[in-house]
């Protein structure tokens, strides 16, 4: 049942309560207006008319009062529909929830085996796809690894070769610096026992002919110095 | 007077130090007969150190020593020591002493070739060996055996070491 409906209901018997009790309070201000003005017209007049306004009073409490009972089983009766068709809202709602939800689980299954098997071949696609990088990498790697070792052995030779050559070189001038040291050695020493022969030969000549050598040997020495200083032009 | 004194001086003088110690020895000699005597005498007292000067002093010929009087004594023996002194003389380097008889014919073959008034001095120097070294006017020539072998140095080493090989 729809609950602008229950509403409408709740809003009727209120609705006629509060004109009941408008009625109700007017019906007492008339009384007691009455029984001012009965009070002044007379009290005989006056007990004939409140009883009169009594009785009409009584009249339109009972009205009164069977309008509210009317209200309030139209009320009950209001609330009881309500109630009934709320209920069978209800069924309807739970029949269509359940309906729905075989319907849902079965579209859910559908798309979850659906997902599945995609997933699944999404696994094998990707599966597949990783194999074929791992090759493609492994070659690459082979490869980068070849030629990594490639140059490696190119750079080794080529440093083993220079190094050999430097060694070879080092040593060479090695020996030819030891050679020219034992060369200069000798030479100094050559030199040396050269002067020494000569010094030997000079003390040797001055100790033997200082004594040994004749006078007219000596002064033809002299004579000849001279005559070769004058040849000379020594003496100018 | 000079003149004569300084021909007479180096006629028989060939070393400069000789010559020089002649002169002193005979203008000693003169200043002491001319100013303490009063005359010039050849007797007089000339020097005691040296006989050798004595003698040639009392050798000269008397003209000369008469020619020089107290007035002249000193202008005489200035300018012969000047002249002297003058004379660039040739030093000859000798491994050892020569007698004067040498050193005077080498004296007088030098005064043939260079002129009369020629002096030389004499140095000793045993290094030379033999023979002499000569130096003048500050140039040194070693002419010398010393010099000699020096000179044929590497022709000596190579015919001792020819020597030593065989």
């Amino acid at each position: 049942m729809p609950k602008t409906l229950l509403f409408e209901i709740v809003a009727l018997v209120i609705s006629l309560v509060v004109a009941v009790i408008s009625l109700i309070l007017y019906l007492e201000e008339y009384r007691r207006r009455r029984k001012a003005k009965l009070a002044e017209k007379g009290f005989q007049e006056a007990n004939t008319t409140e009883q009169k306004s009594l009785n009409i009073l009584y009249r339109a409490m009972k009205k009164a009062q069977t309008i509210i009972g009317n209200a309030e089983l139209e009320g009950i009766k209001v609330g009881a529909q309500n109630r009934l068709a709320e209920k069978k809202a209800e069924t309807l709602f739970e029949n269509q929830l359940s309906v729905s939800r075989s319907e849902l689980e079965k579209e859910m299954s559908l798309q979850v085996n659906k997902t599945y098997s995609e997933y699944i071949k999404f696994l094998d696609a990707l599966k597949e796809q990783n194999n074929q990088i791992q090759a493609v990498n492994q070659e690459a790697i082979k490869q980068r690894a070849n030629t990594i070792f490639d140059k490696f052995e190119q750079n080794l030779g080529t440093f083993l070769t220079s190094t050999e050559q430097k060694s070879v070189q080092s040593i060479e001038l090695e020996l030819r610096s030891a050679r020219q040291l034992i060369e200069t050695y000798k030479t100094q020493q050559i030199a040396i026992i050269d002067e020494n022969i000569i010094s030997i030969l000079e003390r040797t000549l001055t100790l033997i002919l200082a004594k040994k050598i004749p006078l007219k040997d000596q002064m033809d020495l002299v004579y000849e110095a001279l005559n070769k200083a004058k040849v000379e032009k020594f003496v100018v | 007077m000079a003149t004569d004194l300084l021909t007479i001086i180096l006629s028989d003088t060939y070393i400069k130090n000789q010559a020089e110690k002649k002169v002193l020895a005979l203008k000693n000699y003169l200043l002491s007969s001319l100013f303490t005597e009063g005359k010039k005498t050849m007797t007089a007292k000339t020097t005691a150190d040296n006989p050798e000067l004595d003698i040639w002093i009392k050798s000269l010929d008397e003209k000369i020593i008469k020619g020089i009087t107290p007035q002249n004594v000193y202008s005489v023996f200035d300018k012969t020591e000047a002249d002297i002194k003058a004379v660039e003389p040739l030093v000859l380097y000798l491994p050892y002493d020569l007698p004067g008889e040498e050193i005077t014919q080498i004296g007088r073959m030098l005064r043939k070739d260079y002129g009369p008034k020629f002096l030389i001095e004499v140095t000793i120097d045993p290094n030379l060996i033999a023979g002499c070294a000569l130096s003048y006017k500050g140039i040194y020539k070693d002419y010398s055996v010393k010099q000699r072998i020096s000179d044929n140095k590497e022709a000596i080493l190579k015919s001792f070491k020819q020597y030593v090989k065989h």
